[in-house]
């Protein structure tokens, strides 16, 4: 009886899991402007902007993020990273503030999921 | 995304701000995110965004030390996430201070090459890159407008001459700024700065004048030579026959090309009867 009880919510819960989607990263859409995203994180010139759009990817093959999932984002210093929303859902412009190295804060319907380093690099100047 | 009609007046009312102002022309270009245009608006006489009579020229570059004006017309409110609110405002900022300095009115201050956004409150709604350069020459403009190293002065009189900052690449080249004019002999041309070059013929001879912009100097050479004189013999017919003086007014008053206004027409009054030949060729 009581391993049948065990076994009834082993399965409750496995099934109450997978019921979600489970954060694995972003896909990122260029837009428009200037950066690039890599395994480190964001390369982005100082002064410039770079426009996105993202699409939360989740690793639970039975459960995707839907339309209606929001997806933040949010600079840990906008000193040297400016993280606006653009103009729809899930779009967003990350401005090059200042030359240094932060990190923007990604949560999806306002739960921290990640967290990506941004690196703003200074401006090349020919002779 | 529904908006109302008083969203619809704010937008178009952002759209008619962005026409006014500045000292010349205005000029448009769809922003990166095509939401709308930013429009361009020349403060200096100088801008090569503006040069010439006809449309303004959205400048592929800014030149270092230049200033702009920039706004922005916004075409799809359905960018703006709150466009039910009746009184949002879209302005342009610089992304970064160093680079484009001020709000509405903007001044180049490093080259390279920065972002300018339209913004609502927090969002982004659309952005724009641009470059600033360094001048690698200067260009003085003559009377006609065509780049001259040598200008003429009726000795009395005052010419105004331009002088365009150039850069390789950049075609035209925004921004403008303020000129400096040095005269070597001031007994000659008397020369002063600021929006435009202005000479002023005092006595008659040949010299030159040192202009200076964005950190670039050219000598141009300036002839003071006599001022056209109008010769009436004695009636009124004669003197509408000095209709042809005007013609040589004409060459003088290319100084009402550049602008000289009122020393132009205060010395013509005097020496030629100028107000005559005006009133003559209206009537």
């Amino acid at each position: 009886m009581r391993r049948t009880l065990h076994a009834a919510l082993l399965l409750a819960g496995l099934a109450a899991a997978g019921c979600q989607p489970h954060y694995d990263g972003l896909r990122i859409r260029y837009l428009n402007g200037f950066g690039e995203f890599d395994a480190s994180g964001l390369d982005i010139v100082e002064g410039q902007a770079l426009a996105i759009e993202v699409e939360p990817i989740s690793d639970n093959p039975y459960e995707d993020y839907e339309d209606f999932d929001i997806v933040e984002l949010d600079s840990f210093n906008e000193q040297i990273v400016l993280v606006a929303p653009a103009d729809t859902v899930n779009r967003f412009v990350v401005v090059g503030a200042q030359v240094g190295t932060s990190a923007v804060d990604v949560s999806i319907n306002g739960d921290d999921v990640d967290t990506i380093t941004v690196n703003v690099g200074p401006q090349e100047v020919g002779p | 995304m529904k908006y109302s009609r008083w969203t619809r007046a704010a937008a178009v009312l952002v759209g008619l701000a962005a026409g006014c102002g500045g000292s010349g022309g205005t000029a448009k270009t769809v922003g990166e995110l095509g939401n709308g245009e930013f429009v361009y608006g020349c403060e200096n006489p100088n801008d090569g965004a503006c040069e010439g009579l006809g449309e303004a020229v959205f400048p592929d570059c800014i030149v270092l030390g230049g200033k702009f004006r920039m706004d922005y017309i916004l075409r799809d409110p359905d960018a703006v996430d709150d466009n039910w609110n009746e009184t949002f405002f879209v302005f342009v900022a610089s992304a970064n201070q160093d680079f484009f300095e001020g709000t509405d009115v903007f001044r180049a201050n490093r080259v390279g090459r920065a972002a300018m956004l339209a913004r609502v409150d927090e969002q982004i709604i659309d952005m724009i890159h641009l470059e600033i350069a360094a001048a690698d020459r200067i260009e003085v403009r003559g009377i006609d407008g065509s780049p001259t190293s040598t200008v003429e002065v009726p000795q009395g009189l005052a010419v105004q001459v331009d002088v365009m900052p150039q850069a390789d690449g950049c075609d035209p080249l925004g921004g403008g700024g303020p000129v400096t004019a040095v005269s070597s002999d001031a007994a000659i041309v008397d020369a002063s700065g600021g929006e435009r070059v202005s000479l002023r013929g005092v006595a008659l001879g040949s010299t030159t004048v040192t202009v200076g912009m964005a950190g670039y100097e050219q000598a141009i050479t300036v002839n003071v030579v006599e001022a056209p004189v109008t010769t009436t013999t004695d009636g009124t017919d004669e003197t509408a026959g000095t209709d042809e003086t005007a013609g040589t007014d004409e060459t003088v008053g290319t100084d009402d090309t550049s602008g000289t206004d009122g020393d132009t027409s205060g010395t013509d009054t005097g020496t030629d009867g100028g107000s005559t030949d005006s009133s003559g060729t209206g009537g």
